[in-house]
């Protein structure tokens, strides 16, 4: 069924018909439909909010599909939730619902692909369409001047072959959208045996959204299209074409179920996480799956592993923990090889989950030691409002010729992606150096800058005799570059409100920046980071000078 | 005034430093238990382990700070002290249970969230708290 398109409808408590309010609280305006989204869309305008942690629910892909898009928020704008962008998400945007806000459940926790980011938070449930054609599936926003025969070459022009013109896939998208209500595609049904003659039967209207399905999803309705009917069991015949695709997702969504069983002395920190990221790597798998480096699987599994597995790491703060790599890596390949190969075996899919957990285990034991955090801290790890992504892509090596004179043929290579964060997360410095956003910025200018290269780490005896592990740098100019970093690249950013402590605008972050040290904790110079976790600012690096660590 | 309503006072952290320093007899040049230890000429430490798992209340009864018989009127600043319109705060040392026990619902931040500088104002003594999870209490007549 269709959503609800109308303008002005019951928006967020009327707080957008409120001009005044809006000011007063700073929210965006969503009566917006005439800009141009991608432009004013600006990620990260909120990133050092703190998002409300959600409940588990919902599981299912979706589309933002009212006119006025949606704004993406903290929490519910009636608990005062504050958006997360400079605009609202556009009509289309792709989502991944994994949860709801505990207090008010018609607030939806999604997670939202934009061209190169994952943005999470809340959303109306009325503004999300989780009523997809297939899990392939995208919904498009109608521009004037689109012709479905032009979409229809877009989105197809790569399968057709003899028998099945461009309006073969014409038909497809009457079809589709035809069995979901929309509209935003009228007309009959062309003729695909009549090559390059007739006329145009099948109309757009701009300004709707109708459905764009998959190519192989589209291939396999050749027995039913334009005869067919989709509601008579045709989407049933053309399920498991999908397949690989669902059990994936699915490996994904029913991974709580195990995580007791799995996750040992990580699972409080793992649960409290698990619909962000259920909601980031669905999201991600879903958007990414009719790219030509997962097509192309099982090739492409290891591939897409070890790109999930970044989605983690970049997700909880730690995009450097190569260490976590190899254990990870194997369960991302065990996970999504056993979904790939389950086709709907339940038992499989079960152990897919496991390894998925198992997966995110490592990645988030990686995480917390990097953050100086105790494995079993349930608030330890906090994930990434948003994470900034250049997917990587298969492209294709043109031929050429060595030095030598050697010919070497063209073929296929992988253009690696990356990833980075913003938001909460507090980044460790080394892991930081040299990304540029997240929980720790570069320097800007610093003449300290980089001076953290030869930074080392250590375990030590603090001084209440527990075995933790510390950082080192080498001089007070590199303790103080230590604290800049975490400053954003200078403690100007922050104010000192006592002697020694520095604290964020925001007041979610404090530096310990204290060249003298703590002569009764026998304690040397030192940098101390907290982050707040809503109730205390923890400990989440904690730097000393080589050899000085005690205090003389 | 009612003794509850003792808890919502606040005096600047200049104030408290300045009545601080005339108990003390001596210059002070931060409200914190480093700068407070250095005053005093003898401060012995005790320590809390894993403080940061504690709630408020724990850390204040395992470390006795309810038994140590802190009379009068109480200076207490804790790192809410340093936030926006607070300050150092003056309260009867028979509402400091109920102050612990609320300071996280009123000021957004637990009580134990770093240092924390009690002065019995009267009684004269000093209780610490320091933010790498020691405590002491100190003498200071």
């Amino acid at each position: 069924m269709q959503r609800s398109s109308s303008k002005g409808s019951d928006d967020e408590y009327d707080w957008n018909n409120d001009p005044h309010l809006l000011a007063a609280y700073g929210f965006c305006s969503i009566d917006n439909d005439d800009q141009d989204y991608e432009r004013a869309y600006a990620p990260g305008l909120s990133a050092s909010a703190s998002i409300d942690s959600p409940q588990p629910a919902v599981n299912k892909p979706g589309f933002i599909d009212n006119d006025d898009g949606s704004n993406i928020r903290t929490g519910p704008a009636e608990l005062f939730g504050q958006p997360l962008t400079a605009q609202p998400l556009p009509p289309a945007t792709r989502v991944f619902v994994s949860g709801q806000h505990p207090d008010a459940p018609t607030w939806w926790y999604v997670s939202a692909h934009l061209p190169d980011t994952i943005v999470r938070g809340y959303v109306q449930h009325f503004r999300v369409n989780t009523d997809l054609p297939e899990p392939s599936s995208k919904l498009y926003q109608i521009k004037s001047g689109d012709t479905v025969e032009a979409l229809a070459r877009r989105e197809f022009s790569a399968s057709v072959r003899d028998g099945h013109d461009l309006r073969y896939y014409e038909n497809v998208l009457l079809a589709v959208n035809r069995d979901k209500n929309r509209a935003g595609i009228k007309g009959t049904f062309q003729d695909p045996g009549i090559f390059g003659g007739g006329v145009n039967n099948i109309q757009l209207e701009a300004g709707r959204r109708i459905w764009l399905v998959s190519p192989a999803y589209a291939r396999s309705l050749e027995s039913i299209v334009p005869d067919g009917s989709l509601t008579n069991g045709g989407y049933a015949k053309v399920k498991r074409v999908l397949g690989h695709i669902e059990d994936l997702v699915q490996s994904v969504t029913e991974s709580p179920q195990h995580i007791d069983a799995v996750a040992g002395e990580y699972a409080e920190a793992i649960k409290d996480h698990l619909p962000e990221i259920i909601g980031i790597t669905a999201a991600f798998i879903l958007a990414e799956s009719a790219s030509a480096f997962l097509a192309a699987t099982p090739t492409g599994v290891g591939q897409l592993a070890a790109v999930v597995i970044q989605l983690g790491l970049a997700a909880f703060g730690a995009s450097f923990a190569v260490d976590a790599g190899i254990e990870a890596l194997k369960h991302g390949d065990s996970w999504l090889t056993l979904a790939w190969t389950a086709q709907g075996d339940a038992e499989q899919l079960a152990d897919a989950s496991r390894e998925f957990l198992r997966m995110l285990v490592s990645i988030a034991a990686a995480a917390l030691t990097l953050l100086g955090v105790r494995g079993n801290v349930d608030k330890g790890l906090k994930v990434a409002n948003s994470i900034k992504i250049q997917p990587p892509a298969v492209g294709w090596s043109p031929a050429m010729v060595t030095e030598s004179g050697q010919a070497i043929a063209g073929g296929p290579r992988l253009v690696p992606g990356s990833i980075a964060t913003t938001g909460p997360v507090d980044i460790g410095v080394s892991a930081m150096t040299g990304v540029g956003s997240g929980g720790s910025k570069v320097s800007k200018g610093s003449s300290s800058q980089n001076q953290e290269a030869g930074q080392g780490e250590r375990t030590v005896k603090n001084s209440a005799g527990q075995t933790v592990s510390r950082k080192l740098v080498r001089s007070e100019d590199e303790l103080l570059a230590a604290a800049e970093r975490h400053a954003g690249g200078s403690l100007d950013n922050f104010t000192e409100y006592k002697p020694n402590w520095w604290k964020s605008p925001d007041d979610q972050k404090r530096i310990e920046f204290n060249l003298e040290g703590h002569p009764h904790m026998n304690e040397g110079p030192h940098v101390t980071v907290r982050v707040f976790d809503g109730k205390r600012h923890r400990v989440v690096e904690k730097i000393f000078i080589e050899g000085k660590e005690t205090f003389r | 005034m009612t003794p509850k309503d003792t808890s919502t006072i606040t005096i600047t952290i200049t104030d408290a430093m300045e009545r601080t320093m005339s108990l003390l007899g001596s210059r002070l040049t931060a409200m914190t238990p480093d700068a407070l230890a250095a005053a005093i000429s003898t401060v012995e430490w005790a320590h809390l382990p894993d403080w940061e798992e504690l709630d408020d209340v724990e850390i204040a009864k395992t470390s006795a700070l309810d038994k140590m018989g802190l009379k009068g009127q109480l200076l207490i600043i804790t790192e809410a002290s340093y936030g926006k319109g607070n300050g150092a705060f003056l309260l009867d040392a028979s509402d400091l249970m109920n102050f612990i026990n609320e300071h996280l619902g009123k000021y957004r931040e637990c009580f134990f969230n770093g240092d924390v500088v009690i002065v019995e104002l009267e009684g004269k003594h000093v209780w610490l708290f320091h933010h790498e999870g020691h405590w002491a209490l100190a003498d200071v007549a």
